[in-house]
């Protein structure tokens, strides 16, 4: 018994000063964290649209974008595929006639090397200027070139993007 | 302390007993990583410092941690590091901090730093622990900056993403998991050839 207790008393120290350093160092990076997290968030919407001047202030999607005289110049949507290992999550910018101007990946958790491209700048640039029916694997009869070697990956996220930006036409009309 | 027993410490973990070609430790972490060179420099700093600082903390503690509780007490240091870590990297470099992804939680499950704190830190002196870490991480660094480099140029024709050559058409199977097994396989070969 009394072991037991000198034992509890040191883990107790122990966890007790963990807890005390992980709570100063957590105190010093949030803010931090926060403010990188808004900061990538704002050059992804202007990477995806880079016509719009400022965005729409609110949590969810889709937003709108705006010039400095407030005209609305295009749509920001975020799309969610399912990938081949878990869900692939993008920003997709479009201009007012549905024209894609921009892909963005933000999250995704394809194989290193192979499906991990879809992120890469060679594939997403395909995207810029089509409209929503030429957003299609060239496989498929579109005008995208798929990965090699990473088909659902790439099928994944241009048909999503595809479906997304049809249902948003319909809401918007 | 001799200054030949403190060179002797530090560079065991380069080659008699690197932790991952010698000892054979932390090998899940390293088919991850080793895809991109950078990725691989990232993680080896992580490592090194989580198992630095571990190995410190363990060494001033090693006459007052009880013997039935030194693996909680062990976790919980490596813990509060590996949260250090990942915090200070989400906030000062998460381009990094992105690609390691779970790879840097999963630093506190990793067998070297608890393999060197129970065989190395918990008996040794502070000093002595030190060199030890830097050695262990220097050496876990080294390995998977190799194995990244030989990874990346043969996998995808880039070093640190730039590339190298036109025209060359990239060997897929390195960038995959089987691709770290063949380049760890054939380095531990070399180095047994070495240490012969």
């Amino acid at each position: 018994m009394k072991e037991t207790i000198k034992l509890g008393k040191y883990l107790f120290i122990i966890c007790a000063v963990a807890g005390a350093t992980l709570a100063a160092t957590n105190y010093f990076t949030t803010k931090k964290i926060a403010s990188q997290k808004l900061e990538a968030e704002n050059d992804a919407l202007k990477e995806v649209l880079p016509a719009a001047f400022c965005f729409e202030e609110k949590n969810n999607f889709p937003k709108n974008g705006f010039d400095e005289k407030n005209n609305i110049v295009g749509y920001v949507l975020k799309v969610i595929a399912a990938g081949y290992s878990g869900e692939i999550s993008a920003l997709v910018g479009l201009d007012r006639n549905f024209r894609v101007t921009g892909v963005k990946i933000l999250s995704q958790n394809e194989t290193p090397g192979l499906g991990s491209k879809i992120s890469e700048k060679n594939f997403l640039s395909q995207f810029i200027g089509k409209f929503s029916e030429k957003v299609l694997l060239k496989k498929d009869g579109g005008e995208i070139d798929g990965i090699t070697s990473a088909t659902i990956s790439s099928r994944a996220i241009t048909d999503a993007i595809r479906k997304n930006i049809d249902e948003f036409k319909k809401t918007v009309k | 302390m001799s200054l030949k027993k403190l060179s002797s410490e530090f560079t065991k973990g380069l080659i008699k007993e690197n932790p991952v070609l010698g000892l054979m430790l932390g090998l899940c972490s390293v088919l991850a990583v080793s895809t991109e060179v950078k990725n691989a420099i990232g993680m080896g700093c992580a490592m090194t410092f989580v198992i630095l600082g571990s190995n410190i903390l363990v060494s001033l503690l090693r006459k007052t941690i009880p013997q039935k509780v030194r693996i909680p007490v062990f976790l919980i240091v490596i813990g509060s590091f590996t949260t250090i870590v990942d915090l200070v990297m989400n906030a000062y470099a998460p381009a990094i901090h992105k690609n390691l992804g779970i790879f840097i939680p999963l630093i506190v499950v990793n067998c070297i730093i608890i393999a060197r704190a129970e065989a190395f830190a918990v008996k040794n002196t502070v000093l002595n622990s030190i060199i030890d870490a830097l050695g262990m991480g220097f050496g876990y660094t080294l390995v998977l900056f190799v194995i990244a480099t030989i990874r990346e140029i043969s996998g995808n024709g880039t070093f640190l993403g730039v590339k190298l050559f036109t025209g060359f058409n990239p060997v897929l199977v390195m960038m995959l998991p089987p691709g770290a097994f063949i380049t760890i396989g054939l380095l531990m070969a070399v180095l047994r050839v070495f240490k012969k």
